[in-house]
């Protein structure tokens, strides 16, 4: 089994939205859409009753999150939104009617219309580049060197991310680079029973 | 979410015509209703399915690939096109019955009454189904269902005293479905009641202080306030006086006074339906305000 996902390492995330512009221009992103966009949570207390500068945020970068049990191709009529082989969810818009169900269905309001076309867009993984053994816009443009892609599946060692001086991907397990984390440091988005696939990674911070 | 008009107005005529089908067929149960009420009840119900399917079909950006549709059976637009189908099929079996029928004790054997009343809770179910989703607390509870099912039968109930009513049928028809009009009214008070008050026992998760970057002068999310409006916040005016009062309380109002008074069945029986469609729309607005995600940051 494959399950492609992306995991972020919120501990570098500095909210620069290079994400979100090299998603708008590797997809043809239509104005007011969105296929991946950041979240800032905070600031907080960083305990109950605390005051500044005893605060703590984190951005928090969110696309379709390519669930295991995914609500949205539950509801799709016609089967335009599918699962494929390598675990992400697409769209075939040359079967989508555009009745936008999926969209209420989402639970992470991921999904958009493109009203020109009158079909259903998201996060592809960039299918177009990872089919040919790229890596998705959003992880090779990372200005905080945060996102990673691989096969969860396969676990840790075969995520990979932004290019290194030698023009080559970094790796997730490449110690010298990334600050350690635990399993209790890895979240994923609230799952109403779709399951997501994505993985946050949130060290000495509250996840919230 | 922002509200979907067509399918507003989808599942109101949706619910009319099954609830006027399921009271044909508890006419027909108690062998009641002339050849020409039942049939102009099956010519109705006709007409304000197409109605409805028309509406669905404004929603739809490609709607000449609707009909890829059959085969994926989880969608509760795939169950309702099947349904629709079947309610058809339905209602041209009873057409046939009908035809071959002949004034007298009973125009319809009770199998079509059991028929009729059969499709007509499958109907509402499959309306309600199609919007159980998990994602949204306020639509994933049995409220949802309660309240289908509730403008269901005041909606079909009205419909059918006003036909009956603008038919002439028999005075203890009239006085039947008269006082069933009044007991769905209080039906669809107490359910829409029930859901509004459910709403607001509703949690959301909390993260804290937020902002987003694709809205930055948005207000902070209170999904807590959206579902509270309903019962008394910006949402009351619709919920109360569209939902509550115009929307099932004029029902069993008219109904009251329409089993007492068979000269006046007509305006009160136009009055009971136009008022409960009018409240159905409300309903079906506010519901729609109140359908906010579960994770209510995106």
């Amino acid at each position: 089994m494959t399950q492609y996902t992306i995991v972020t390492d919120l501990n570098r995330c500095v909210s620069c939205l290079n994400c979100m512009v090299a998603c708008k221009e590797a997809n043809d992103v239509p104005i007011g859409n969105f296929w991946i966009k950041i979240l800032r949570v905070g600031p907080n207390p960083k305990f109950e009753g605390a005051e500044y500068p005893d605060v703590e945020m984190y951005y928090l970068p969110v696309s379709c999150q390519h669930c295991k049990n995914p609500s949205c191709v539950e509801v799709c009529p016609t089967g335009a939104s599918h699962k494929t082989e390598n675990g992400t969810i697409q769209v075939d818009k040359d079967k989508c009617i555009g009745c936008q169900f999926c969209v209420m269905a989402c639970p992470y309001g991921v999904r958009y219309l493109n009203e020109e076309q009158g079909v259903v867009e998201k996060c592809t993984r960039c299918y177009q580049k990872t089919q040919e053994g790229e890596l998705p816009a959003c992880v090779v443009s990372c200005g905080g060197r945060a996102r990673w892609f691989g096969d969860m599946d396969k676990g840790w060692d075969d995520f990979r991310g932004s290019l290194d001086a030698n023009g080559e991907p970094l790796r997730l397990t490449d110690e010298d680079y990334i600050k350690p984390f635990t399993d209790a440091d890895v979240h994923s988005l609230p799952d109403s029973g779709n399951h997501p696939s994505d993985r946050f990674i949130l060290r000495n911070r509250v996840w919230r | 979410m922002e509200v979907q008009y067509p399918l507003v107005f989808f599942t109101l005529f949706l619910c009319l015509s099954s609830g006027m089908l399921l009271f044909q067929g508890v006419c027909a149960l108690r062998g009641a209703g002339t050849k020409k009420f039942h049939t102009a009840m099956l010519a109705a119900e006709l007409v304000v399915l197409a109605v409805g399917g028309f509406s669905s079909f404004l929603h739809l950006h490609h709607w000449e690939r609707i009909f890829n549709g059959f085969g994926h059976l989880t969608s509760g637009i795939t169950q309702e096109l099947i349904g629709i189908v079947v309610t058809v099929v339905v209602l041209a079996v009873l057409f046939g019955v009908l035809r071959k029928a002949e004034d007298g004790e009973r125009v319809l054997p009770k199998w079509c009454g059991i028929l009729a009343v059969v499709v007509g809770v499958i109907m509402g179910f499959v309306c309600a189904h199609s919007y159980f989703m998990p994602a949204r607390p306020a639509w994933a509870n049995l409220t949802l269902y309660l309240y289908y099912y509730a403008s269901e039968l005041v909606l079909g109930a009205a419909g059918t005293w006003l036909l009956a009513a603008a038919l002439h049928e028999d005075e203890a028809v009239g006085a039947l479905l008269a006082k069933l009009t009044c007991v769905m009214g209080i039906v669809s008070a107490l359910a829409i009641l029930v859901a509004g008050f459910y709403w607001t026992t509703i949690s959301f998760g909390d993260v804290g202080y937020s902002f987003h970057t694709t809205d930055p002068t948005a207000s902070l999310p209170d999904p807590s306030a959206a579902l509270a409006a309903p019962m008394a916040g910006s949402l009351a005016g619709l919920f109360w006086g569209g939902a509550v009062v115009v929307g099932s309380l004029v029902a069993v109002v008219a109904g009251f006074f329409g089993m007492k008074k068979a000269e006046q069945a007509l305006p009160l029986s136009a009055a009971a339906l136009v008022c409960s469609l009018m409240g159905g729309v409300c309903f079906r607005v506010v519901l729609y305000a109140v359908g906010v995600s579960f994770y209510v940051y995106f």
